[in-house]
């Protein structure tokens, strides 16, 4: 595992290195979405002001304030700006305590079970911390969080938002360059989604936060700067605490999470430490709603293409010296059937994509394509690829060109060379092809 | 080792053949078997699948490379291809900064599912096998001889192959009635001009997309 782990980070960061990334950004919410967001938040935090939470702040003394401090101590670091201005409120145990009961109420993820499996998520690895967990771990032997800051320091921070990691790598003691430790998080695609970079003066691991590129030389004496355990005062002892950093970073994974938090541009370190809201923990509770899957039903009888996934055969546009047609040249037996008895159907939808290559302006045609046969013709014809013409086919796109054939909607193109995206796809079965070609208009 | 194998595994359909060796294709009835890995270890694996900014992920296929368990040094890859499917999720858990803040004991069942059904039910349109070696010289290691290669095409062609390269391309599209940037909808992989096969979300799915992200989701 730890092998296996360093080659797919060692080749995610050379990726990363390669590739300007599009990331995720996303499109601007509406503002219908943003004020129900707000609207949301609000009635939250008001549910959230138990009686006994409202009013002015206090400064709890007592019980009062040892019950919010080990609270706080244990979840504070889930607790965010508005959610502590109301415990700041509470006036009695009794209020805080309720406080809590709400709070972790909107964080229950299935309210049908008496459990929270959120927070007992949370207090395993509160007990993680306090059985120092990392003690004995395979990658970071010896590392305790105690001397770290214990339930309140960075490593407990990172450990009780994200649980244990995957992998983790850590050197031993350096001279100058101060001991280093990375957490490093892997996504379902195996790519480094976090790399937490954490490193040790003396004083306790800290977490890295000023990420930035060694690129620049201005750049590289700022990083080395905080990561000396000295500070550098000429040319030599920057180059030696940056041949230290070469020499214990045989796999990378150091001077990529100098570089950056992620393999993900849209992620961030700030963000990924914020406290998780309810709508996060409960979010994934919402079934995703898929499309795209086969629309069969139970009763209907099938016959099946040899392919799972693809329709195998070959689009032509031919021109004769005057016009383009349209072929598809296709083995039946390829093809999956409605089986109707005696007979057999299949429809299709067929999108042509024109691209002109000059002005990049492209047009679609769109139509759907309904097959008959007889099972007898089947059973005669399949196995070997017969040409269909698709010359009777017209255009269904909306806009100009709506009920064109191919042929008449090529002609009103512009002149040019185009290229062509040929799709087709079964309309019960979701099996389907593409292909390329180019053509010139005239 | 282990870094040159992970080295071919995130490269290799870029660089894996392109040793400046002579093209060998075969086609046709003379065609070897592909390599049989039942019984291999499945040394790592990662779907083909994309995000579509504030709607959900795309998944097209796998990707999938075997090491042999007699002998460690050959490895087997695979790029596999299911029916396209989208998982329309909710903005909150698309956001990789959130990631894995939420519990996954219940989530994304048949999203999970499909998946797990893709391993069986999927298209076999790729498959390499390289073997490496110790470079004592560099103290590494290397490529141990040529790669094989296995294509299968769009129009149906078996094509086997040495040290050639693959060139692998992300499709994208603009959606319908949406100005800005395109969005990856697929991928297409080729091994010359004629000898491609390609596989995105179908036209009828990307006219929900569009309207989804017109609507904000």
């Amino acid at each position: 595992m730890n092998l296996k782990n360093s080659v797919l980070f060692a080749s995610f960061l050379i990726l990363g290195q390669l590739f300007i990334l599009t990331g995720c950004a996303g499109n601007p919410k509406t503002r219908a979405a943003n004020d129900a967001r707000k609207s949301a938040r609000v009635t939250y935090l008001s549910e959230l002001a138990v009686p006994g939470c409202e009013g002015e702040k206090i400064k709890p003394k007592g019980d009062l304030k040892a019950y919010v401090e080990d609270q706080l101590s244990h979840y504070g670091f889930f607790v965010d700006k508005d959610e502590k201005k109301i415990l700041e409120r509470c006036k009695t145990v009794g209020a805080a305590s309720n406080f809590f009961t709400k709070f972790w109420f909107f964080r229950d993820p299935d309210k049908s079970t008496p459990e929270n499996e959120y927070k007992n998520i949370i207090d395993e690895r509160i007990a993680d911390i306090k059985n120092e967990i990392l003690f004995n771990d395979m990658y970071v032997a010896g590392t305790r969080f105690a001397p770290n800051g214990g339930l309140k320091g960075d490593m407990a921070h990172v450990y009780l938002l994200r649980g244990n990691n995957s992998y983790k790598v850590k050197t031993g003691h350096l001279n100058r360059l101060a001991d280093l430790m990375a957490w490093v998080y892997f996504d379902v695609n195996q790519r480094p989604l976090y790399v937490f970079l954490f490193y040790n003066k003396g004083g306790g691991y800290r977490l890295f936060r000023s990420h930035q590129t060694m690129d620049s030389y201005e750049g590289l004496l700022e990083v080395l700067r905080e990561l000396s355990k000295f500070s550098p005062v000429n040319e030599e002892d920057y180059r030696e605490v940056y041949n230290e950093l070469i020499r214990n970073d045989p796999e990378y994974i150091f001077r990529f999470a100098i570089n950056r938090f992620s393999y993900y541009e849209d992620v961030k370190l700030d963000k990924v430490l914020f406290p998780p809201t309810p709508e996060v923990i409960t979010a994934k509770m919402i079934q995703p709603q898929i499309l795209g899957r086969p629309d069969i039903p139970s009763d209907m009888k099938m016959v099946f293409g040899p392919r799972v996934a693809t329709i195998l055969g070959r689009f032509i546009l031919v021109y004769d010296g005057n016009r383009y047609t349209a072929r598809l040249v296709v083995d039946v037996g390829d093809i999956d059937w409605e089986d109707l008895g005696e007979r057999l159907s299949a429809t299709f939808d067929l999108s042509i994509e024109f691209t002109n290559e000059e002005t990049r302006e492209s047009k679609v045609f769109y139509s759907g394509l309904a097959l008959n046969m007889t099972r007898k013709n089947y059973e005669n014809v399949k196995g070997a690829s017969r040409p269909l013409d698709l010359g009777g086919l017209v255009n269904h796109e909306e806009g100009a060109g709506i009920n064109l054939t191919i042929s008449d909607f090529i002609k009103k193109l512009t002149s040019g060379n185009y290229s062509v995206k040929i799709e087709l796809v079964n309309k019960r079965t979701f099996k389907s092809n593409l292909w390329f070609t180019k053509i010139k208009v005239k | 080792m282990a870094k040159l194998v992970g080295f071919l595994m995130f490269f290799g359909l870029l660089m894996l053949m392109s040793v400046g060796a002579r093209a060998q294709d075969v086609d046709g009835a003379d065609v070897p078997e592909i390599p049989d890995v039942s019984g291999w270890k499945t040394f790592s694996g990662s779907n083909i699948s994309a995000g579509l900014p504030n709607f959900g992920m795309y998944y097209l296929g796998l990707d999938i490379t075997y090491q042999n368990p007699v002998d460690k040094n050959e490895f087997v890859r695979q790029i596999r291809i299911i029916v396209p499917f989208v998982a329309v999720k909710s903005s909150k858990t698309m956001d990789r900064n959130s990631y894995d803040a939420a519990i996954t004991y219940v989530t994304d069942g048949e999203e999970r599912d499909l998946l797990k059904t893709g391993l069986k039910e999927s298209d076999l349109i790729l498959c390499i096998r390289w073997k490496i070696k110790k470079d004592v010289n560099r103290n590494t290691d290397a490529l141990d001889g040529e790669n094989e290669i296995w294509f299968f095409t769009a129009f149906g062609n078996r094509i086997y192959s040495r040290n050639r390269k693959i060139t692998v391309d992300t499709l994208s599209e603009r959606p319908k009635g949406r100005k800005g940037r395109l969005i990856n909808v697929g991928k297409k992989y080729s091994l010359s001009q004629e000898a491609y096969y390609a596989k995105e979300l179908p036209h009828s799915i990307m006219i929900i997309v569009s309207k989804g992200l017109k609507e904000g989701k």
